[in-house]
């Protein structure tokens, strides 16, 4: 029997989806972007959600109940905890005051005489080279390298099987897409946010741009046919989802070369297989949109962070599904009657012609991110007011 | 005196220690997702 969880899952399913498409669905569909926020809103810990990812649906089903969403972002639980304590170590990130944050030291063990070496062969660097000087305990290569990386292994796949479930429950039970199945970057992005760092990346592309060059459209290759062979069937309204991080932090004749080829590339890889991309655009991308008549033709939708979004609609929507107008710090500082506003013009300018989703401008990390009220006042008026 | 081991061959020992619990191309998708993961 179709239950009406069921129902509603396919109809908040298929709004996603004819959004991806630049269609016009029944209403403009509401994602919810966040990490840790449903969590502190439940009271729960974040180091006990960490530890079972299982705890997320107290999380979800609670806040769900209270605010009206079409559809999740993510899990929100990328960064595995368990698995970097396995090797005695935290990975590039740090859980601090409840929010997981990025911690740059942590991160960046190659060097420029490195890149040789990733670029005959990008896995067996990462896996012989990178890792050994990221976590000192493989770096042994005896019996307690054995033992940690065995013990990594339980603590994946222990968190890997609580994931499955939570998706399938939020899906299952609360009727809730999950968006996004699976994260994945690209080679210049990759450089600077797991092997180089910014300094490291800017300075190579000024120095070794050649060397730059070459790492990323191998990274590009190898990391993309990996994430196709975890996730290798595209679904409908589901997508893989890439942050972009360096480009718009290039200038614009580094971007064109540095950047720009290799985001192509892997829009064009997984376009080209059905795959829904969602780009996560952080920073301000005004100045680049001339560059998205580009993108391959296929189901991709951007995230905006910064930026008029009835401009960039207006500029890019040919080429994408738009996302994003409800600003963070006005749900955290401002009144209700002022966010309705906001989200009333967003509907206004943005939701004709369809190909556009209702999201926040940033994700949801902790509590400070929204108001409850506000978020809740702002998600019911959208609902109603964004019927097509 | 024992062969100091790469990640690599850590890593295929780890597949080895499981194959008869875990099929191959689950066992293979697990291990490149980990990998992805502890990039992190």
């Amino acid at each position: 029997m179709y239950s009406l969880k069921e129902e509603l899952y396919t109809q908040r399913l298929n709004r996603f989806n004819l959004a991806f498409k630049r269609q016009i669905p029944d209403r403009v569909p509401i994602l919810f972007m966040s990490e840790m926020w449903p969590v502190h809103h439940c009271g729960l810990s974040s180091s006990d959600v960490l530890k079972n990812p299982l705890l997320y649906f107290e999380a979800f089903e609670k806040t769900f109940s209270e605010i009206y969403i079409d559809g999740l972002y993510s899990l929100g639980n990328l960064w595995i905890e368990s698995l970097f304590k396995a090797f005695n170590n935290t990975g590039s990130y740090v859980l601090t005051d409840g929010v997981i944050n990025y911690e740059k030291r942590n991160s960046y063990y190659m060097d420029v005489s490195d890149y040789d070496s990733l670029i005959k062969d990008p896995l067996k660097f990462i896996l012989n080279e990178f890792f050994p000087k990221k976590f000192e305990i493989l770096s042994y290569g005896d019996a307690r390298s054995a033992q940690a990386l065995n013990q990594a292994f339980e603590a994946y796949r222990d968190h890997r099987q609580k994931s499955i479930h939570l998706s399938k429950q939020t899906e299952n039970v609360l009727g809730v897409p999950v968006l996004g199945r699976t994260v994945a970057s690209f080679g210049p992005d990759i450089l600077q946010e797991f092997f180089r760092g910014f300094h490291g990346v800017v300075t190579d592309i000024n120095r070794y741009p050649q060397l730059f060059l070459k790492a990323s459209s191998v990274l590009t290759s190898c990391i993309t046919e990996m994430k196709m062979k975890i996730y290798n069937t595209p679904e409908d309204g589901h997508c893989v989802m890439i942050p972009l991080h360096l480009g718009t932090y290039l200038k614009p004749k580094d971007f064109e070369t540095f950047y720009l080829p290799f985001l192509i590339q892997v829009l064009e890889i997984y376009t080209r297989a059905d795959y829904t991309v969602c780009l996560f655009l952080e920073n301000d991308w005004t100045p680049y949109l001339d560059y998205f008549e580009a993108f391959p033709k296929g189901k991709i939708f951007g995230i905006f962070e910064y930026g008029n979004l009835y401009e960039i609609k207006k500029r890019v929507g040919d080429y994408l599904c738009v996302g994003g107008g409800m600003p963070i710090s006005q749900l955290a500082y401002g009144t209700e009657a002022q966010c309705i506003d906001t989200a009333k013009r967003v509907i206004d300018e943005c939701a004709p012609g369809g190909g556009f989703i209702f999201t926040t401008d940033k994700l949801m990390l902790s509590l400070e991110d929204g108001r409850f009220e506000n978020i809740r006042a702002v998600h019911e008026f959208v609902h109603e007011y964004g019927k097509y | 005196m024992e062969e100091k081991k790469t990640v690599e061959m850590l890593f295929d020992d780890l597949k080895k220690a499981h194959v008869e619990e875990i099929d191959e191309e689950t066992m293979e998708i697990i291990i490149d997702e980990m990998i992805l993961s502890m990039l992190f």
